[in-house]
């Protein structure tokens, strides 16, 4: 084909050429420049985007514009052209539309961007402006050059490509004018890419942009969708409405736009549900009950739950998470999740979930207790080994306070949950609704109008409807209701029972009003699950028991007082031992009977006397494990310091009185362990108390004293008082400790290095370090020691004469 | 060193004094193990409560019979209270009598007292219905038997460990 059409060119030249010399004799040779002049494929020769020469100008005005300067009537009929004139006319324009044609299909690969094309229509249209080939009859220029574009479009995916992404670029960068430019192109091309459809992708990708920057992380806000939505109408709707094509007041569209807009913000929401739920709750409140209004469907709540719990393992439910912090997150979640859904549908899946993760967590139930009752750090530490962050669980317990979540509102336990939350989400109209009888009728029954059911296939109900306040929804964590309770008894036992005087703090005896509501309410609601209600009755009634007792010793110990022959000392409490979870008879268990002293045990005894004669019938038995004493050690030197110990810690630094005279006593384990008529192995736990509390020490005889004094004897051992005199009695048992502990480590490694040294030769101290750490076993503790305290402990074998350090700083065992 | 006690927090078990009873009753030791601790009507520890109560000691205490079987008092009497009991001790088929001079047993006697009235006036009334002189005459020895039960005996020392008048 392409051998053809030159042929043709040619023929067409020629017949130019012949009309060209027919009408204007002897002009050939500025015909033939004029047709170089408009030809876009001689680049060399062509007009170049330049005006055309005077004498051009000429033969242009002769051969083409003649006609229309001389005759062109204002209606646009050519009026006196002859035949000739016309068919040149003509023929000029076969013969433009064909070298176009030939230079755009020669170009065609080459154009890929939209400039490309723009340039090219240009060029091409530049000639027609000096030229009027196509003045007759414009539409056959356009119908040309839209056919050239829409071929343009239809065949060079490239250029589509590109244009698509040029438009992209330009909408995104809000280059609304010269995107309108491409939209014309594409309209006027009417090829593959409709500009309807590419404006409405592009249009979400800009209301999803817009989104991102208007919503993320922006959780205080309480009609967010709606703020976002105004302020992206006002700053772009004008300009997508002229795009479009459509008036700025079409609702429909705008409403649709209102819908990506709500799409858009759950599609944030659940991307940052974790942030939204537990980082920045409470402050995220607003926008989780405009989440709540927003979603509908139960695939979106599907996949909030899912985006949560993914992220609530990853970053929640892993071991360096401490159980507070945990419990932290669980609380805020659940509280987002109940505002969230009000129903507690979802939050049951949440449950469901996290359930096997915290019931791992040995120390969980301990810690929510501890954080329901507010317990201060003290009582903490008396009773749980673990470090524990304070002020994590100060703000833990805080949560549980919220008064929207109280785990005290009664309204809850007792009552439906969702009335609850319902009121509190119309806080501000709460009031008017409670005085307007009409209003709350109102709301009633157009709640049930517009009741639908549940689709089958969303989420399971939960089991039952427990999660009626937040405590259900904690206790719920556990394998039973039971193990709470009764986790939470052991705990009121251990309290009542350290116990000083008979009154419990606010904290407790709320909290105690808390479980006995809701064994209760537990009671009364499974009458079905006999055994659970049994244990839960037993717990009940244990409980009342327990406190029952204490206020019935808190009246007997008054009467009590008032017998001049007790010691008003003495703060009794009288169990009832089998709702205390103990034994009545200890006699021959080694591991709680000891001798108290003459003195304690007589003024015991007489209460035990009164307590008969007031409770006939009855007999006492000493808990020697249980119960406080609280004591005061003074020291010779004046110091004196409050201690709060057990029985046996008491009698036992009670042996070490040194009466009025304060002298000093010394006893052997052996001695401690005859007089108190226990094992020297529980001797020495006891002893070790008080070696801890630095009232105590053992001497290089292996005798216990106190050490008051010890200062002194110290100084005169070692003869160096400037030494001692800023030492306190703490950091010259440390010391003292320390060096014990450095020989034990020593002693413990030796072997170690002797080994190495003597299959290795000598060897540096990089290398015994290196190959120590690999070598040792795990429970000697190597991992603690750095590179000096290798040296140190190197430096004191080679004092010992068991090594020796060679020139290179090597170390070899000696002999 | 002086040690100071300034206070001493301590914390008893109560239990009822009840061992003693049945040992001296000439029971087995086995028996003393297995039946010493538990109400022989309501099977529940003395030390805890009868079915019925909530609060142990002064709110479900024992009593203990002349046979030295001790029960909660309330399962004894609602025992008592039944005509198929004919106020016999439902362990030793005895009649049932509180024993006398414990203190424990002191705040009851009015009570018992007052069943064990009812109790032999409708035999008697039955038994005049019937016109059976030998049953009116059981009766009337039950009811002098009966009486006996407030028979001021003084103050007698009964048993070590318990408060007696």
């Amino acid at each position: 084909m392409s051998q053809h059409y030159p042929e043709d060119l040619k023929l067409l030249v020629a017949d130019i050429c012949a009309i060209g010399s027919q009408l204007h004799p002897g002009t050939e040779d500025d015909l033939e420049s004029l047709l170089t002049w408009l030809n876009p494929n001689e680049t060399n020769s062509n007009h170049q985007l330049r005006p055309p020469a005077l004498r051009l100008k000429n033969t242009i005005k002769v051969f083409a514009n003649q006609p229309f300067n001389s005759s062109f009537s204002n209606d646009g009929n050519f009026e006196g052209i002859n035949g000739l004139e016309k068919e040149l006319l003509i023929l000029l324009r076969q013969y433009y539309i064909f070298q176009v044609r030939l230079n755009f299909f020669f170009r065609f690969d080459n154009i890929t961007t939209f400039k490309d094309i723009q340039r090219l229509e240009t060029y091409y249209e530049f000639p027609l402006k000096h030229v009027f080939l196509f003045q007759r009859n414009a539409e056959e220029w356009i119908v040309e050059r839209n056919d050239l574009r829409h071929y343009l479009l239809n065949k060079n995916n490239k250029f589509k490509v590109q244009l698509r992404q040029r438009l992209r670029t330009l909408i995104m960068d809000d280059d609304f004018d010269l995107a309108c430019d491409v939209i014309l192109f594409l309209n006027e091309a009417q090829g593959a890419l409709y500009s309807r459809d590419i404006l409405l992708d592009l249009m979400l990708i800009k209301i999803s942009h817009f989104c991102e920057k208007h919503m993320e992380n922006i959780y205080g806000h309480h009609f967010l969708v709606m703020e976002t939505f105004n302020s992206f109408i006002l700053k772009y709707w004008s300009y997508f409405a002229r795009l479009l094509g459509c008036p700025e007041d079409d609702h429909g569209l705008t409403t649709i736009i209102y819908n990506c807009f709500e799409k858009q913000f759950i599609k944030i929401r659940i991307k940052e549900v974790f942030d939204v739920f537990i980082n920045e709750y409470p402050e995220s409140k607003p926008t989780i009950l405009e989440m709540k209004k927003v979603l509908h469907h139960t695939d979106d709540f599907k996949q909030l739950v899912m985006q949560f719990l993914s992220a609530f393992e990853a970053k929640i439910l892993n071991p360096s998470v401490t159980t507070v912090d945990a419990l932290l997150a669980y609380v805020k979640s659940i509280k987002s999740f109940l505002l969230l859904d009000p129903t507690g549908k979802y939050l049951n899946s949440v449950v469901l979930f996290v359930k096997a993760y915290f019931q791992e967590r040995h120390e969980l139930v301990v810690i929510l207790l501890y954080a329901i009752l507010d317990l201060q750090s003290e009582e903490i530490f008396q009773h749980i080994n673990l470090p524990i962050d304070m002020k994590r669980l100060k703000i833990l317990a805080e949560e549980l306070r919220d008064p929207d979540f109280n785990i005290e509102s009664k309204h809850r336990a007792g009552g439906h949950f969702e009335k609850g939350t319902e009121s509190f989400f119309n806080e501000s109209s709460s009031g008017k609704a409670g005085s307007d009888t009409q209003l709350l009728y109102q709301g009633v029954l157009e709640k049930f109008l517009t009741w639908t059911p549940e689709p089958t296939d969303s989420i399971p109900r939960p089991f039952n409807q427990s999660h009626r306040n937040l405590l259900d929804v904690l206790t719920n964590m556990f394998e039973s209701k039971e193990f709470f309770v009764s986790e939470f008894l052991k705990l009121l036992r251990k309290k009542l029972l350290t116990l000083k005087y008979y009154k419990l703090n606010r904290n407790w005896s709320k909290c105690l009003k808390l479980m006995k509501e809701k064994l209760k309410n537990e009671g009364s609601r499974m009458p079905n699950h006999e055994s659970n209600a049994n244990e839960e009755s037993a717990n009940s009634n244990n409980m009342a028991v327990m406190l029952r007792d204490t206020k019935n010793s808190e009246d007997l110990c008054k009467r009590m007082h008032q017998i001049t022959d007790l010691d008003p000392r003495i703060f009794p409490k009288f169990i009832s031992f089998l709702y205390w979870d103990r034994k009545l008879d200890y006699k021959n268990d080694t591991t709680i009977d000891f001798k108290l002293t003459e003195v304690l045990s007589h003024e015991l005894e007489k209460y035990r006397n009164v307590y008969k004669e007031l409770q006939p019938g009855r007999t006492l038995q000493l808990c020697k494990d249980q119960g406080v004493v609280e004591l005061e050690l003074s020291t010779r030197d004046g110091y004196t310091q409050k201690y709060d110990v057990t029985l046996e810690q008491a009698t036992a630094i009670q042996l070490f009185d040194g009466g009025e005279s304060n002298e000093r006593i010394f006893l052997s384990l052996g001695e401690v362990s005859i007089q108190m008529e226990i094992g020297e192995e529980r001797a020495q736990r006891v002893l070790q108390f008080w070696i801890g509390k630095s009232v105590l020490y053992k001497n290089h005889q292996d005798l216990y004293g106190s050490c008051e004094g010890r200062e002194q004897e110290v100084r005169a051992q070692h003869q160096s008082p400037h030494k001692t005199s800023s030492y306190s009695q703490d950091s010259l048992l440390s010391h003292e400790q320390d060096e014990q502990d450095t020989k034990e480590f020593s002693n413990k490694i030796w072997p170690f290095i002797e080994g190495m040294l003597r299959n290795l030769g000598s060897l540096k101290v990089e290398k015994i370090h290196a190959l120590l750490k690999v070598t040792l076993p795990k429970d000697l503790g190597y991992d603690m020691i750095t590179h000096n305290d290798l040296e140190s402990y190197l430096s004191m074998f080679v004092d010992d004469e068991k090594l020796a350090v060679l020139s290179n700083k090597s170390y070899k065992l000696i002999n | 060193m002086k040690v100071t006690i300034k206070e001493v927090h301590s914390v008893f078990a109560w239990s009822w004094l009840i061992s003693n009873h049945a040992k001296e009753n000439g029971e087995s030791k086995n028996d003393v193990d297995d039946e010493e601790d538990v109400c022989g009507i309501c099977r529940a520890s003395f030390n805890a409560t009868c079915p019925g109560c909530t609060y142990p000691g002064d709110e479900c205490p024992l009593v203990v019979g002349d046979c030295n079987h001790s029960f909660h008092v309330h399962c004894i009497y609602r025992w008592l209270d039944t005509t198929s009991s004919k106020g016999l001790c439902p362990m030793c088929r005895q009649p049932f009598q509180l024993k006398r001079g414990l203190a424990i047993n002191d705040s009851h006697i009015k009570k018992f007292q007052d069943l064990h009235l009812r109790r032999t006036q409708g035999q008697a009334q039955e038994a005049l219905a019937e016109g059976d002189e030998e049953a009116l005459g059981r009766v009337a020895d039950q009811q002098s038997h009966g009486n006996g039960i407030i028979d001021e005996q003084g103050d007698v020392i009964m048993e070590q460990g318990l408060v007696v008048r």
